[in-house]
């Protein structure tokens, strides 16, 4: 299990290190931060110049990205172009809301797709299994940035029942979560449904209902803990565009998360804040992915984290 | 010897194009204490089906549309979905073909039998796990203690109906239905099942289904065979009878079919042509078709006929009326299969 945890931390070292190659490179491709800052009027090129120097970016490219990978060794994301804040400090203040948010999603997700998917199953070709099937579909058709406007004028504007906006207390996150959660929960219905009724056909299921026990139970405990199997690891794939929503729908909701900030700092050319934001969160990604790998041994004891070794 | 199980005139039918047809038609046979019933023929015949009707275990698409199941006397088709529930694993078991997927991967040994027990009891956790390692013990296994905290993967094939068979009889059912319990296994390992379940048999006075098509597995087993073709029992008798004299044409080919030792024989012998499906069966004589002793009298259904005290057959040769034809046609069967 420890080689396994090890192993895996490796491997996602270099992934991280794929990652930031990419950020780092690609937001250089969206201009100069200096003509930016200056906005008000025509600086001199003198003044341009000691910008330059005193944010580093004088240097040549790739001194300049092994600069920022010597400081991402020691969690040092450089200072905000803008505000002079340590970055660092910037994305641990809001990470804890942007995750807050991811894992509403998922929960509202998982709270909606799990009876859909199973009742869908259960009463497959019945009325319900239909109802179920297009609810899913609707779910995955709506963007989520306009449900998330609809659901604003909804709750927020007409019924006033939930906050629109911010974050200062357990009301503010639910709409928010609604809105990320809907097309995740739309998709996961669709594989619940599946893989119950893979599991539904399985010889264990007829063994089950042989031995007499009520039909929930055989339900629940024998079909529907199977079929869990292939829905963890695809959540945790699914959390990486969860985390990306969130981008947008921070925006949408004025939420005080990593998403609004990378977005303003790109409004503003802020290199180290859009490096050190998107950094953070693919960390995440890299941190979700592992604790689904090690899951599965808990799920299913077919497979054994070490790897072969069982 | 009292009926454990009788079956009466049982019909299952399936839907095909809003069109009901029955793949189980008027099957009446019964099992008597203590005793082993086979049932034998070709995948399609219904046997599965008559099986999982008894338990109430039929896919959805399936039911029982006419007939009685009665269990120690008590009519199961009236029953309710919940009463008929608390009859499984209690009064009535099942054991499968599968053993590599009959046990549910994700539960250990122990849980599921403990499950079942727990199920039907009022035994604590603690007593449940006492007679869950008390009847995996008596099916054989060794390391049981061990073995009840592991997972079914972590056994093989012949370890694992072992299990099977641990947990359906831990209630100490009355009946226990075997739908091809060795099939699925090394030959070396089916001697060795059929043989625990025959100890089990006679110690705990428990009757047994047994669902095969497998004919050793007959003659090693059973005490009296019904033959099932096209969903319809076309022969019944006692074990005996049936290897010395079948009497149904389509006994005889299944007796035929079996690979013989003493003769050298360069093809094995076999029944030509497949069972029909319920969308093209014959009328008459849903044998006929396949029938080298097909007659006139054949277009019309067959009665079970009484031939002697051990068995009876539903084809027409047994007919008093045709026994002229019979013996004309005995000799013609007789030159064909030697």
């Amino acid at each position: 299990m420890l080689q396994f945890i090890i192993r895996r931390l490796l491997h996602s070292i270099l992934v991280l290190l794929a990652i930031s190659v990419i950020i780092f490179f690609s937001i250089r491709l969206t201009g100069d931060p200096v003509t930016v800052m200056f906005a008000a009027g025509e600086p001199s090129p003198e003044a341009i110049e000691s910008v330059r120097e005193n944010l580093g970016l004088d240097e040549p490219l790739p001194v300049q990205y092994l600069v920022f990978l010597k400081n991402l060794a020691t969690f040092d994301l450089g200072e905000s172009f803008r505000t002079g804040l340590p970055v660092t400090e910037m994305v641990v203040d809001k990470m804890g809301a942007t995750l807050l948010l991811a894992f509403g999603g998922v929960f509202v997700a998982m709270l909606i797709a799990f009876p859909v998917g199973i009742l869908s199953a259960v009463k497959r070709g019945t009325a319900v299994d239909f109802f179920g099937r297009i609810f899913s579909l609707i779910g995955i058709s709506f963007p989520n940035f306009w449900l998330g406007i609809m659901l604003i004028l909804i709750f927020s504007v007409n019924l006033q029942w939930l906050p629109a906006s911010g974050y200062d207390g357990i009301e503010y996150l639910i709409l928010p979560s609604i809105a990320l959660g809907m097309i995740l929960s739309g998709i996961l219905a669709r594989l619940v449904r599946s893989s119950m009724l893979e599991n539904l056909s399985q010889q264990y299921v007829s063994t089950a209902r042989s031995k007499g026990l009520k039909e929930w139970v055989v339900i629940m405990r024998h079909t529907f803990r199977n079929a869990l199997i292939p829905t963890i690891t695809f959540l945790g794939i699914q959390f990486g565009s969860l985390l990306g929503g969130t981008v947008i729908i921070e925006q949408v909701f004025s939420w005080p998360g990593v998403g609004r900030m990378i977005i303003d700092a790109i409004n503003q050319r802020d290199y180290p804040v859009i490096q050190g934001g998107v950094i953070m969160l693919a960390m995440i990604m890299v941190l979700v992915n592992l604790l689904v790998d090690i899951s599965y041994s808990l799920i299913d004891p077919r497979i054994k984290a070490g790897g072969g070794s069982s | 010897m009292s009926k454990v199980l009788d079956v009466k005139d049982l019909e299952v039918s399936v839907k095909i194009d809003n069109e009901r047809r029955n793949i189980v038609n008027k099957v009446s046979f019964s099992v008597n204490e203590g005793e082993t019933l086979g049932i034998v023929g070709e995948s399609g015949c219904g046997k599965s089906m008559t099986s999982l009707s008894i338990m109430d275990l039929l896919p959805q698409a399936l039911s029982v549309t006419g007939g009685s199941l009665t269990l120690n006397g008590e009519e199961l088709t009236k029953l309710s979905k919940n009463a008929y529930r608390k009859k499984r694993g209690k009064e009535m078991a099942m054991i499968f073909q599968e053993p590599m997927t009959s046990l549910n991967p994700v539960y250990t040994i122990g849980f599921q039998i403990v499950e079942l027990v727990r199920n039907h009891t009022k035994k604590s956790k603690k007593e449940a796990y006492d007679r869950a390692l008390h009847m995996l013990k008596l099916v054989g296994i060794p390391r049981a203690d061990q073995v009840l905290h592991e997972y079914p993967h972590q056994l093989s094939g012949g370890m694992r109906q072992r299990v099977m068979i641990a947990m359906a009889l831990s209630c100490n059912p009355g009946l226990l239905i075997a739908d091809e319990p060795t099939t699925a296994l090394d030959v070396t390992i089916q001697a060795q099942i059929l043989r625990l379940m025959q100890s089990l048999q006679d110690e705990m006075n428990m009757s047994i289904v047994m669902i095969t098509h497998d004919l050793g597995v007959v003659a090693e087993t059973c005490d009296r065979v019904i033959v099932m073709y096209a969903g319809e029992v076309v022969e019944e008798a006692t074990v005996e009878e049936l290897f010395e004299s079948p009497k149904h044409p389509y006994t005889k080919g299944l007796v035929a079919s079996v690979p013989n030792m003493d003769k050298d024989e360069e093809y094995l012998s076999s029944i030509s042509g497949t069972v029909p499906t319920p969308e093209q069966m014959p009328t008459g004589c849903r044998f006929a078709p396949r029938c080298k002793h097909a007659f006139e009298a054949c277009h019309q259904t067959p009665p079970l006929f009484d031939v002697n005290e051990q068995s009876k057959s539903r084809c027409w040769l047994y007919h008093e009326e045709a026994s002229n034809v019979q013996e004309g046609r005995k000799e013609v069967g007789a030159g064909n299969h030697s």
